[in-house]
């Protein structure tokens, strides 16, 4: 059985030859390590340099318009899916992350309005930028700033997308995607708190941002399944670890129906459609099933209350799982046998009538790549009929 | 109880904001006490969506919105407070470790300390231990919250019980963690004394922390 036909059972709750694995690391190190390249020096590895720094500082506008970022964040994340390949994942949740611009040698910014702080691991390649709060306070804020990347954002990504998809559409399961989802992209750019006091005091605003976006959000689906994609992540960290960040019942008010108008739209064009988030989604997981999504991706298990048997229990098999093998020990520092276990505990609550697609829960600098090797081979001795004797 | 005592609470408790604010200023124009107003209602109110927190009822969301309340509703009893009154509980220096920018939680945790009768020394994100320890010196602050959101931030969460140390205050200072990043097995191995898993339990941690010798 190949990989694509592998996952779509699994995504269909059918049982296939073997529980399938994903990827959903974007961490130079192990994309490097899995090609068994040296990382590439980019643009930020000279950062460090208090001279560069300097003129980073002044320059930042032309290195912007030169789009260097721009280059190196898209040859990496086509380097990335070579590396799950090579690594042996049946599938890729594919990033498109050509959203940055510099601010300064320690800062960027994004095109929606976002702040980040630029992060390296301890080797000193670039991680993923930390966000660190909005851009804007007030509804003028918001609208006053300029959307033309905003709106050519989905053109892009359709570019993007196809051309991944036709290198390596048929070497395996291509996840299409789009950061990020309505529901951070209405309160990341205010900061959770200036957020909560807009909805208290101007909810109108509020619902006028989640549509501009809902509607620029349907361009990106199309941009997924236009590229030929056969699924989707709608990734949107809606949990931290204690449980959701908004009370689910006025999620639901606020989101509940661009989230259908969403997962209509992806299904319309024949696509299955997965929601990422982070952190103690129990309380969610019925909405989740009200909105439309097929599946779930994250269940981070170190998250209060995420046991995937438990989940599973609650929805049967109106939502399969992705991802949900821990990150912050096994995949990282845990042993050959400790993955082992973690993958079989995983599949002995879950796996029975496919519907789980295992791989770390999420992307960390910590992640090994023989550990990873260790899941992807625990993986291939789970084979369907599971623990039948 | 006060009729508008019980509004207030009652109000708060159910997130309604412009209602809430209506009945501080209606109870404040019959007499009633700030103090009264904050400790009976404001304070009431915010203990029971604190207890609906760690029940699960309410969420993240929902302990901002009480405290956006809680702070619309001191800003109109701001100029009327007679601190002779009442004593505040102790104080307490929160920190977000150097190198991490992240204070959402422990904005809430000053929030829930604040409305709970805590001074409270917010010294905002990337704080060096250093600063931390002149703090400790300057204000005589008997308690220390430390967050982190991001696991580098270890190293600098550990330099601070160090600094202590070094500045010879640690055993005078009690050191409470908390944060994505925390938890109670790190809490132990830095020999810090307690971790909070959520702001909620905050009040009833730096209770227990400043009562003890």
């Amino acid at each position: 059985m190949d990989k694509i036909e592998r996952v779509r059972l699994a995504l269909d709750h059918c049982e296939p030859d073997r529980v399938p694995t994903i990827s959903c690391m974007d961490v130079q190190n192990y994309v490097y390590e899995a090609l068994n390249e040296p990382v590439p020096k980019n643009i930020t590895d000279y950062f460090g340099n208090p001279l560069v720094a300097k003129l980073v500082d002044w320059t930042v506008p032309l290195l912007n318009k030169f789009g260097g970022l721009e280059k190196d964040f898209i040859n990496f994340f086509i380097r990335k899916v070579e590396a799950d390949i090579a690594m042996g994942f049946d599938a890729v949740w594919n990033v498109h992350a050509d959203i940055f611009k510099l601010e300064s040698s320690k800062t960027m910014i994004d095109i929606w309005g976002r702040h980040y702080q630029i992060a390296f691991d301890k080797d000193g390649n670039l991680l993923t930028p930390v966000y660190i709060g909005g851009l804007f306070q007030t509804p003028e804020d918001w609208r006053k700033w300029p959307k033309k990347e905003w709106e050519a954002h989905p053109e892009k990504l359709l570019r993007f997308n196809s051309e991944i998809n036709n290198r390596f559409g048929k070497e395996i399961y291509i996840f299409g995607s789009h950061l990020y989802g309505l529901f951070e992209q209405t309160w990341q750019p205010f900061g959770f708190e200036t957020f909560i006091r807009l909805l208290q005091k101007e909810k109108g605003f509020i619902e006028e941002v989640i549509e501009y976006n809902k509607n620029w959000y349907l361009k990106c689906i199309d941009a997924s399944a236009d590229a030929g994609f056969a699924a989707v992540i709608y990734s949107d960290d809606m949990a931290f670890k204690n449980g959701p960040m908004l009370n689910p019942k006025m999620m639901d008010r606020l989101y509940g129906g661009a989230f259908r108008e969403i997962t209509e739209r992806a299904h319309q064009k024949g696509m299955k459609i997965i929601i990422h988030t982070d952190g103690n989604t129990k309380p969610l997981l019925q909405n989740f099933i009200d909105w439309g999504f097929d599946g779930h991706h994250a269940l981070e298990p170190n998250a209060d209350h995420v046991d995937i048997g438990d989940f599973r229990n609650a929805v049967d098999h109106q939502l399969s799982f992705l991802g949900h093998l821990d990150i912050t020990h096994t995949l990282s520092f845990g042993t050959e046998e400790e993955v082992q276990q973690e993958v079989q505990d995983a599949c002995k609550k879950a796996a029975q009538g496919g519907g789980l697609i295992l791989g770390p829960c999420n992307s960390h600098q910590d992640i090994k790549v023989q550990n990873l090797k260790w899941m992807i081979e625990a993986c291939h001795n789970m084979t369907y009929p599971l623990f039948s004797n | 109880m006060n009729e508008s005592l019980a509004s207030i609470k009652k109000n708060l408790i159910e997130l309604d904001m412009d209602p809430c604010l209506e009945a501080v200023a209606q109870a404040l124009a019959s007499g009633v006490k700030s103090w009264d107003i904050v400790d009976n209602g404001l304070s009431a109110g915010m203990q029971e969506v604190g207890d609906l927190f760690e029940q699960g009822e309410y969420f993240l969301g929902d302990l901002i919105m009480a405290g956006n309340i809680m702070a619309d509703a001191m800003e109109i009893l701001k100029d009327t407070f007679d601190d002779s009154q009442r004593q505040k509980k102790g104080k307490v220096i929160l920190a977000t470790v150097q190198g991490d920018m992240h204070d959402l939680g422990k904005k809430l945790v000053g929030m829930m300390l604040n409305s709970s009768g805590f001074e409270v020394i917010d010294l905002g994100v990337d704080v060096s231990a250093e600063t931390i320890v002149q703090t400790v010196k300057k204000t005589g602050a008997r308690a220390v919250g430390l967050t982190m959101l991001l696991t580098p931030g270890v190293e600098a969460m550990k330099a601070v019980g160090q600094a202590l140390e070094t500045a010879g205050l640690r055993d005078q200072v009690k050191i409470a963690i908390g944060g994505a990043a925390c938890h109670q097995r790190l809490a132990t191995e830095l020999n810090y004394e307690a971790y909070g898993e959520n702001a909620a339990k905050a009040v009833r941690i730096f209770e227990n922390l400043l009562k003890s010798p």
